[in-house]
This record gives structure tokens, C-alpha cells and sequence, in this order.
């Protein structure tokens, strides 16, 4: 398979980082492919967006595709490389180094499609509380107030401007 | 929750065509505009309506400082009155005339129609303002939705200014709050929503899935051949929701 038919999720919960992504190309670079991504029957990326993104911008173009049903676990076997080697050790800590760093959610997809309770039992905690100073520092700055003259007035009801 | 379906879309010709055994169960917001003599009997017959001010369109294309804002209370009052309006949103015209002039008319039009306007907060007018509507008003509305001066970062809050409310036993209605996902957290007493005309003016056809609304979009290359047919049908997919949310939000 080509890397151009793999199709993005429009709704990845994943915003990524420009420090995440830029690690990815870096591992790409300089340790080659390490771990699977996820599709769905269609080519749907499920899994891996940010990782197919930096491999389409490293250079990559070609695909394995291993079919399963989710009844075994898919190994991806890098007979060049020895774990106890100074490259198989530096990819165990890029595996988990751009895990770490390439996450971002994306709070506003996330709670269109999830009940907070159900991402709690996932142990993804939204900024949903918040502390009695910074509920102060929300009245204390008023940035909806214009101190310019007016030259047309938005209705804050339905959004729409009028010229006056 | 009440979700008060607001806008315009052929509104006349789908409250005709549903007939008022339907429409009695229905929640409307309408904005108040001094000559639509069509809608007046549907105050009586919808289960309720809320009537917007309307003082921002009336506005338009006027020079600000000309408006006589006592006679459009004195109207607005007596509209109320005459088609016996429970639920009237306050002129919410800080940004013209300032908080204490808001004040001054609302104040004026509560005793024009001897029953309570729904006042509406918005950032400017502050806590304090708050606390004190929570207290003296009985249905009070955030607004300021509609023109984003809610960052999505300041979602979090919403849930405190919905408790001060509800231990002061005051009703809170999210004016224009559109964000549906976060109904179920967000108790508001009630919301309104436009939303269901945006599908006639797309050609989006709207379908209630049972707990929420889906937009399923024209083909590419469509054109949409009857408007009025889709507005009456996503006014009814929406109705649905509508009913749900009474009971389930």
C-alpha cells in the first residue's frame, strides 16, 4: 500500500505539538520505522496520524499491511537492530519520549464525543476545575467591553452586526 | 432542560402546517418586532415562549443617539402585557447606553408590565451584578455566547454561575448556547437555539438520532429544491430533540 491511501481521522483527539511532531521526524530519521500504526478496514487512521504525518514528510511512501481481527498481537520484528545496542536502547526511549511529548488534546472533540465520566475512566481529566483565584482573575479581566466608538453593534444574542 | 428553538425559517407556514395541538407543546424564543401581528396568538397557544427585546435589530441602520429607547420600553411593555408574556429578556444594550441605564429600563419596564424581565449577565457588568440578579430575579439568562466573549477556556466556570442560581432557587437560561455536548454536565434550566434554520439555508437535512440532532449534508453538486419543505422537516427533527431534552437533559 502507498502512504497516500491511508486516510486521516478528521476528528483525531490528538492535536500533537510542534516539539512531538519534530521528535518523530527526528526518530524517523535516525532510527527508521519502529512501531505499528492502527487502521480500519477503509484505511482509516485510528491510531498513528502524527506518525504517518512525519513519515510522509521524512520521505516515506510505502506501507505493510497486516490484517487482523484484533485476536493477536501484531509484532513488528526489526531484524537490524538489537535491543541491547546503543541504537535499540536510543529507540526505546524515542518510542516513548515522542509518546510523551506529541500529545495534546483536543478537549472540544474529545467532549463532542464522550461523557466527562467515561474520559475519567480513561484517566483523561479535562480542565474542567477550577480554583476560587481564578474564577476572580474571570471577572477581574473584562475583555468584552470596546472603549472605541462604535461603528456597528453585534447582537449578542444571535451574533449578528448591524452598521449604526 | 427547555431548549427554546429560536429563528426564522419559514417559521409561519411550518406552525400553520404542524397545527396547534402540535405547537402546543412546543418552546419558542421569538424577538419582539412591532408589527408581526401573524405570531401574536401563538403566545397563548405554545407551551411557552421567551420573548427577546429585539432591541439590537431595531438598531440597525439608525443613528444610536437619535433612539428613543422610553418609547420602545413603553411598547415592548405594553406587547408583553397584551399578549400576556411570562418570559421577557430586559434591553441588554450595556453596550450602548451603559449598565446603569440598562438598569434604569429594566427597572421601568418591570413596573410597565408589573412582572419580572429575565435580565441577562454579561462579563462586563460583573460579579457583584451577579449575585445581586440571583437574588432579586427569579429567571435570569447569561448571554454573550453568541459574539464568542465566552473563551473556551472560561467554559469551566459556567457551572458556578448555574449553582449561585440555583441556591437562590433562580431559574438560568445559556442565551445562544449552542454547545449541545455539554448539556448534560452544564444543568442550565434553559437554552435556545438556532441551529434548526441553518440546515434550509444549506440544504443540511436534520435528523434526531434519538438523543441528539444530526446534520446529514447535501451531495456535492446538489442543489436543495423545496426550502420550505426542509425547514418544516428539521423544525420537526429539532422538535423532537427538543421534547427529548425536556425530559432527559
Amino acid at each position: 500500500m502507498k502512504i497516500n491511501e491511508l486516510k486521516f481521522d478528521d476528528k483525531n483527539f490528538n492535536k500533537h505539538t510542534e516539539f512531538g511532531m519534530g521528535l518523530l521526524e527526528k526518530s524517523l530519521r535516525e532510527n527508521g520505522a519502529g512501531r505499528s500504526i492502527l487502521i480500519d478496514k477503509d484505511n482509516n487512521i485510528i491510531a498513528g496520524n502524527g506518525i504517518i504525518e512525519a513519515a510522509g514528510s521524512v520521505g516515506f511512501e510505502n506501507i505493510k499491511v497486516v490484517e487482523t481481527t484484533g485476536d493477536e498481537i501484531v509484532a513488528v520484528k526489526r531484524t537490524d537492530i538489537s535491543l541491547n545496542s546503543k541504537k535499540g536502547r536510543k529507540m526505546a526511549l524515542a518510542d516513548n519520549a515522542t509518546a510523551k511529548a506529541d500529545l495534546e488534546w483536543d478537549e472540544e472533540k474529545l467532549e463532542s464525543e464522550f461523557k466527562l465520566e467515561e474520559l475519567k475512566d480513561w484517566g483523561v481529566m479535562l480542565e474542567t476545575s477550577f480554583s476560587d483565584k481564578e474564577l476572580e482573575d474571570f471577572f477581574e479581566k473584562d475583555d468584552t467591553s470596546n472603549s472605541k466608538e462604535p461603528k456597528s453593534i453585534v447582537c449578542p444574542h444571535c451574533g449578528k452586526s448591524f452598521e449604526i | 432542560m427547555r431548549v427554546y428553538l429560536a429563528g426564522d425559517s419559514y417559521l409561519k407556514q411550518t406552525l400553520t402546517r404542524l397545527g396547534n395541538e402540535k405547537v402546543s407543546e412546543l418552546f419558542l424564543l421569538r424577538t419582539f418586532v412591532t408589527n408581526e401581528p401573524w405570531f401574536e396568538p401563538y403566545y397563548k397557544i405554545c407551551k411557552d415562549v421567551i420573548l427577546d427585546s429585539g432591541a439590537f435589530s431595531f438598531m440597525s441602520g439608525k443613528d444610536v443617539s437619535k433612539i428613543n429607547w422610553e418609547e420602545y420600553v413603553e411598547k415592548y411593555a405594553q406587547f408583553v402585557v397584551k399578549n400576556d408574556i411570562k418570559h421577557f429578556i430586559e434591553l441588554d444594550i450595556d453596550a450602548i447606553v451603559g449598565f446603569e441605564e440598562v438598569k434604569r429600563l429594566r427597572k421601568k419596564l418591570e413596573n410597565l408590565t408589573n412582572r419580572q424581565p429575565i435580565p441577562v449577565w454579561h462579563k462586563s457588568r460583573g460579579k457583584e451584578a451577579f449575585l445581586k440578579d440571583v437574588v432579586d430575579y427569579d429567571y435570569i439568562a447569561l448571554g454573550g455566547f453568541a459574539i464568542k466573549n465566552w473563551k473556551r477556556k472560561d467554559y469551566k466556570f459556567i457551572e458556578w454561575f448555574i449553582k449561585e442560581a440555583h441556591k437562590n432557587n433562580t431559574k438560568i437560561h445559556g442565551l445562544g448556547f449552542t454547545n449541545f455536548s455539554m448539556l448534560d454536565t452544564l444543568k442550565f434550566d434553559s437554552v435556545d437555539s438556532s441551529s434548526w434554520t441553518v440546515g434550509s439555508r444549506y440544504g443540511s437535512i436534520s435528523k434526531f438520532d434519538g438523543k441528539k440532532v444530526v446534520n446529514i449534508s447535501k451531495k456535492p453538486g446538489t442543489k436543495c429544491v423545496n426550502q420550505s419543505e426542509l425547514a418544516f422537516h428539521n423544525f420537526n427533527e429539532w422538535s423532537k430533540f427538543q421534547q427529548w431534552a425536556l425530559y432527559n437533559l
